[in-house]
């Protein structure tokens, strides 16, 4: 039975001298995907700027502005109604032999290989060890809580999954790229998906607080997400928004701006669920 | 150490070939100390002209030696159609690698080796120039092996240059040297910014008819920056630096003393990273925050176009002659000098066994840096070069080493003597048409037995005269009068750096919020 969700998703920055010229890109679009179905999206800035939108490399719906007034304030309110079910997803039964394949290797190479932010880290304990890739994930998903504590402030937007890994404490965007690493190592393709999560009672019609959020999906004969941050499985409560090789590929507010000093951001995101 | 003999241009035997019987003739008549005395001449007049290029941040007269390279009628068809053929599939490969990338599901090219390019740009997928063309420009570099077979040493696809010494050559020799012309009918060279102006105009979206056209430079600190002026002078077209220019909505502006003016058409001439800060380094000062976004919406034409360094890798080409055959169905008509291909490792074990023989060049290099030959690097050099190639084997390509043809040449003494030699032709496309400019530029190695010609590498360059067949490409005799040259008081616009509407250039910072930086701490 298929859930439908409001999103709202407020992003502004208060500077504390004028800022001159800003140029930014939004990632914070839900996109239709098999399981999911994006019902309407609407992205507004303040201050009043077009907005140009399009799809990037990754499948991302990508929205453009820029604000080229002095202004103190940007302020940046994306709201979108999905429609989200279970993900249907097919045979996992994939092998490490079969990981191991050219063919394979060579397409997944972007979900393969190390990145500035999923780096190298070395776990106490080898995924090969497990019986099947299947396996290795439903050890890692548990794993994962075992080894990092969940602690906002504890790292930044640009911490690479190695610093989470020597603090042992991180938020989602850091559990994500530390399970990256860790199945990247072990020869299992896995990517990072951006979205949001619901966290509220289920009760129709209630606004709660939720947050933006992050997860994985690997590859082990077709893609299977997971949540390495709650340990929950990703279904409807999860809403996806954007998949890359890590955090770069993904950041929902990308942007450069002259002048301006003092910069003081604030994120609210808040679910409701329609039925 | 390989044994080879060179070919020789003009000499079989101590005997000129056909077409250099004439020219040949006049050059024996030369005795040494005219020579000196003409090539006192000759850097007098490149002072005078300004014609100059930085190597290793000193400004110097780019050497034209005195004695052109003659490359016969049919010779020159051949060149002129595998040229176009090459171009012609490296645009189907770029606008595929940056669509709908077939080729990696007909495994034509491995998508490895594509990713991994650092001049793969993931920002520029989906952009789709408005006439199709993303090199506008290119500078094919072709050697002659020891067999006399012409083979592509390697492609320039992003922002090759040289050409403006192309022009200037040929009107230097005909100041300097005009009796060595007298018996021979050459094509005129000095066409070239007709045709790039007309290439750039048809690049222009909506298919305007009077696109506001600029040649955007990375400033007078640039090696080149001598070429991006005198192009945009013969074009007549506006030189800017990224400050002239911004993007608002989606479109780009220049900065006038008039207000401002709507941009169709960029030549740049600066690399792709420092395009865009919004997507490549975010703290360039050289590019304009937006243009990307720009090119994606046609609004403004970029070339060439943004990650066109893809096809022009080292790695990739070894792989271009399949490419031609996929794309187009064809063989290719200018072969590639053999090349080994580092990624398989039996191939890897076989280069580093025999190192001492070969060529071998960093992938990312331009300009002859980082190449090591092996059969003149000592000992510890090859030791050297073979530890950072198994560290990272998808950096370098290594090939046997080519004698590359000579041509006799007049070296300091005032004597005639024979020095090794390359071309660069350069194309045009403008969509309908890919145009290759009937000369180009001759590298010499000026070092007796250098083999590496670069102007960077102190290398020199000749006046490349393609012969003219009928009497419509027939001109004799250069033009000296310079035409299209701007009245700088006539001109209605002048970019404004400094206008009232400008914004201070700073370097911009870069925001960005963190994921679950707020929200249920419960998680």
């Amino acid at each position: 039975m298929a859930w439908r969700l409001s999103v709202t998703h407020s992003t502004s920055f208060l500077y504390e001298s004028e800022v001159s010229a800003s140029f930014n890109e939004a990632r914070m679009t839900p996109i239709n995907t098999p399981d999911q179905f994006v019902i309407s999206h609407d992205l507004k800035v303040n201050p009043f700027s077009t907005i140009f939108s399009y799809i990037d490399y990754f499948g991302t719906a990508v929205k453009s502005f820029d604000v080229q007034t002095p202004h103190t304030y940007l302020e940046i309110v994306s709201q979108s109604l999905v429609e989200t079910n279970i993900p249907t997803v097919g045979n996992l039964s994939a092998t490490w032999d079969d990981l191991m394949d050219e063919k394979l290797t060579d397409n997944l190479r972007e979900y393969l290989a190390f990145t500035p932010l999923v780096n190298l880290i070395t776990p106490p304990f080898n995924l090969k060890m497990q019986k099947t890739p299947l396996d290795a994930i439903q050890f890692l998903s548990t794993e994962m809580r075992q080894q990092i504590t969940y602690a906002p402030g504890s790292t930044s937007v640009y911490s690479p999954a190695s610093e989470a890994w020597e603090k042992r404490a991180g938020v989602c965007q850091d559990f994500t790229h530390a399970s990256l690493s860790i199945l990247r190592a072990a020869g299992i393709p896995a990517r990072y998906v951006s979205g949001y999560l619901y966290n509220g009672s289920g009760e129709i019609g209630e606004e709660v607080i939720g947050e933006s959020h992050s997860w994985v999906e690997a590859w082990v004969g077709h893609w299977l997400p997971f949540d390495p941050t709650n340990g929950n499985p990703v279904a409807e409560d999860h809403v996806l928004v954007a998949r890359g090789r890590d955090y770069h590929d993904v950041s929902p507010l990308k942007g450069i701006f002259s002048g301006g000093r003092g910069r003081k951001v604030d994120v609210t995101v808040s679910l409701t669920r329609i039925a | 150490m390989v044994q080879f003999q060179a070919q020789d241009e003009f000499l079989v035997d101590g005997l000129p070939r056909e077409p250099v019987t004439e020219l040949w003739r006049e050059l024996t008549k030369i005795q040494s100390n005219e020579w000196i005395i003409k090539a006192k001449q000759r850097d007098l007049y490149l002072a005078m002209q300004g014609i100059t290029f930085t190597l290793s941040g000193i400004e110097r007269p780019l050497p034209v030696d005195l004695i052109p390279r003659i490359i016969d009628i049919a010779e020159w068809k051949q060149l002129e159609k595998g040229i176009k053929q090459r171009i012609e599939a490296l645009e189907l490969f770029l606008d595929d690698v940056y669509g709908k990338q077939q080729l990696f599901a007909d495994r034509i090219v491995p998508k490895s080796l594509i990713i991994t390019s650092e001049h793969f740009h993931r920002s520029a997928h989906g952009i789709k120039p408005a006439n199709g063309v993303r090199i506008h420009v290119s500078g094919i570099d072709i050697v002659r092996d020891q067999q006399g077979v012409l083979r592509v040493l390697e492609d320039n696809l992003r922002s090759p240059s040289g050409v403006s010494y192309v022009l200037e050559n040929r009107r230097t020799m005909a100041h300097v040297v005009p009796e060595l012309f007298s018996e021979y009918s050459i094509r005129s060279v000095d066409e070239y910014p007709e045709r790039l102006l007309a290439a750039l105009v048809s690049a222009a979206p909506d298919k305007k008819s009077h696109p506001n056209v600029v040649v955007l430079t990375p400033g007078v600190h640039n090696s080149a920056h001598f070429e991006h002026a005198f192009l945009a002078r013969r074009m007549g077209v506006e030189l800017v630096e990224g400050r002239d220019l911004y993007c608002k909505n989606n479109q780009i502006f220049m900065r006038t003393t008039k207000g401002s003016e709507q941009v169709d058409v960029i030549y740049r001439r600066i690399d792709d990273d420092y395009l865009d800060p919004i997507h490549f380094k975010p703290d360039s000062v050289l590019g304009i925050p937006g243009v990307i976004n720009a090119a994606r919406s046609n609004s403004v034409a970029i070339a060439n176009g943004i990650g066109n360094g893809v096809a022009d890798d080292k790695a990739l080409y070894p792989y271009v002659p399949r490419l031609i055959e996929y794309y187009l169905d064809e063989k290719p008509i200018i072969p590639n000098v053999d090349t080994y291909d580092l990624q398989s490792s039996d191939v890897l074990d076989f280069v580093l066994k025999n190192l001492s023989d070969l060529v071998v060049k960093p992938v990312a290099g331009s300009g002859g840096y980082g190449i090591t030959i092996g059969p003149r690097a000592s000992k510890n050099e090859l030791k050297e070069v073979a530890k950072e190639i198994t560290q990272n084997p998808r950096n370098w390509i290594a090939q046997p080493l080519i004698a590359l043809s000579t041509c006799p040449t007049v070296v300091d003494d005032g004597t005639i003597a024979s020095r090794h030699i390359d071309f660069r032709p350069f194309a045009v496309n403008d969509g309908q048409e890919i145009w290759v400019l009937p000369g180009g530029l001759t590298r010499v190695a000026l070092v007796e037995g250098n083999v590496v010609v670069n102007s960077s590498q102190g290398g020199g360059s000749k006046d490349t005269w393609v012969l003219a067949e009928s009497e419509s490409d027939l001109q004799s005799y250069p033009e000296v009068i310079e035409k299209n040259l701007m009245d700088p008081l006539d001109n209605e616009v002048i970019p404004a750096t400094f206008g009232p509407d400008v914004l201070p250039v700073t370097r911009m910072q870069q925001q960005e919020e963190q994921q679950q930086q707020v929200g249920a701490d419960d998680a």
